[in-house]
């Protein structure tokens, strides 16, 4: 079955494609998170799950149901909640580590495309979300020129855009660089990447940008940078909707890989 | 003696599986966190109350875990999330009425569009637009478009049929576009008066 195209696919200067990224780009924050794993007490990953179920219960509703437990049961989970909280507190400063949306976008992302063949990086590969700030994006190291898609010519940022840089500006360049890889266009999506990349360092939609670069490397059959750069991204990024994006283009790389 | 240590051998096996169980829960809850959170916002449930009600789908799932089948963590999530907002929704009687007038008072025509549209102004839009929207088809909605989900992801997290799934998502798209054409209409209206 066909899937339909995604708002999100299509063009981005759209209001219903705005909002919806506006959505994507919503997530929780980690205070809410931490709590919530010391209520369940996995913070440190110790508690019984049947435990945790009543300690968690009554943390919620301290509004509802605290007062349904017998004494002997609030003094067992007062003494298992300060356990856990301590361990909490130990892998606090781990938690606070997960990082925000900017990294991968801001790792210099045009790096993928003034050397194109690369090979992922060791620690790109490593299933180590929680220090993913350490990791590179994609490692420095490069393959042999001769398998590297030609050269891209890189357009100078316009003087205009430079100077009054805006969303609408950036969004231009994001939907330059989706219609050109909907026309199978890798060489000018890359250069209008390059372009917000240039202009827009720290733009919003850094993390789509990341995303199309991701497709755009895929196109151009350069599967160990998109394979780095996508791994990079979901380690940077477990918990973004746009991770299943990735992991569908690098999974459609490798089976145009395979049939190739 | 023999009673001292079959009641040890019991009490090791039940630790042993409430381990595997608080590990499993952990998996759920490291893959799933965001999932949970955003599908709750997304199917109605204010921004003051989300976490509440996020710690409450894993506290629903702590006390399951036993009875989840291996592969269907997330689409019992999903599902326990979608009966947590609307169980949410109608405790706190929310208002429904999300008519145009709400939408486009979040609309300043005298603003230019960038500054418009900066992201607290375009969420509670779109919280209006899926406001406006059936319950099922605002699900698939959610999942497809705002989470990335295929559509066969779709159907298996809400347990149906494929062509049912797919009928729902191209239905809420075309309930989305039209609310989205209604704004922009009023919104040019209000720009020329």
């Amino acid at each position: 079955m066909n899937e339909p195209l995604r708002i999100v696919d299509e063009d981005a200067s759209d209001l219903g494609a705005e909002l919806v990224r506006s959505a994507i780009q919503d997530r929780p924050s980690p205070a809410a998170r931490r709590r919530t794993a010391a209520a369940l007490g996995i913070g440190a990953g110790i508690l019984l799950p049947a435990a945790t179920a009543k300690a968690a219960g009554t943390l919620i509703g301290a509004k509802t149901s605290a007062a349904t437990l017998s004494l002997s049961l609030v003094a067992k989970w007062t003494a298992v909640g300060i356990a856990s909280g301590v361990l909490v507190l130990g892998v606090g400063k781990v938690v606070q580590s997960i990082p925000g949306e900017a990294s991968v976008a801001q790792q210099s992302p045009s790096a993928a495309v003034t050397t194109p063949a690369r090979s992922p990086s060791p620690a790109a590969s490593m299933p180590a979300p929680l220090q993913v700030e350490s990791q590179p994006a994609v490692s420095a190291s490069s393959q042999p020129l001769a398998a590297s898609p030609p050269p891209i010519a890189m357009p100078a940022p316009s003087q205009s855009a430079a100077q009054a840089p805006s969303l609408a500006a950036e969004i231009a360049l994001i939907d330059e660089a989706r219609r050109a890889l909907r026309a199978h266009d890798w060489r000018t999506a890359t250069a209008a990447l390059y372009q917000r990349d240039k202009e827009f360092p720290r733009g919003p939609l850094g993390m789509e940008g990341t995303v199309i670069r991701v497709e755009a490397l895929v196109q151009s059959g350069n599967m160990a940078a998109a394979k780095a750069l996508g791994d990079s991204f979901v380690a940077a990024h477990p918990g973004s909707p746009l991770c299943r994006r990735v992991r569908a283009l690098l999974g459609a790389g490798d089976g145009q890989t395979r049939r190739e | 003696m023999e009673d001292a240590a079959l009641t040890m051998t019991a009490s090791m096996a039940s630790s042993a599986g409430e381990g595997a169980e608080a590990s499993r829960l952990r998996e759920m809850f490291d893959a799933n966190y965001e999932l949970v959170w955003r599908v709750l916002r997304r199917m109605g449930v204010p921004e003051a109350d989300v976490d509440d009600a996020t710690q409450k789908c894993f506290v629903v799932a702590s006390r399951r875990v036993a009875d989840i089948r291996p592969g269907e963590e997330r689409g019992f999530l999903f599902q326990t999330a979608v009966r947590t907002a609307l169980t949410e929704r109608r405790t706190r009687r929310r208002s429904r009425e999300t008519g145009d007038e709400a939408m486009v008072s979040l609309l300043d025509p005298s603003m230019a569009p960038d500054e418009q549209l900066d992201h607290a102004r375009k969420r509670a839009l779109l919280d209006h637009i899926l406001d406006t929207m059936p319950d099922d088809l605002r699900a698939a909605f959610v999942l497809f478009e705002l989470e990335g989900f295929t559509t066969s992801e779709v159907a298996s997290l809400q347990g149906l049929p494929q062509g049912t799934a797919a009928s729902r998502i191209r239905r809420a798209r075309e309930h989305f576009d039209a609310q989205v054409r209604r704004i922009q209409a009023r919104r040019g209206k209000g720009a020329a008066t």
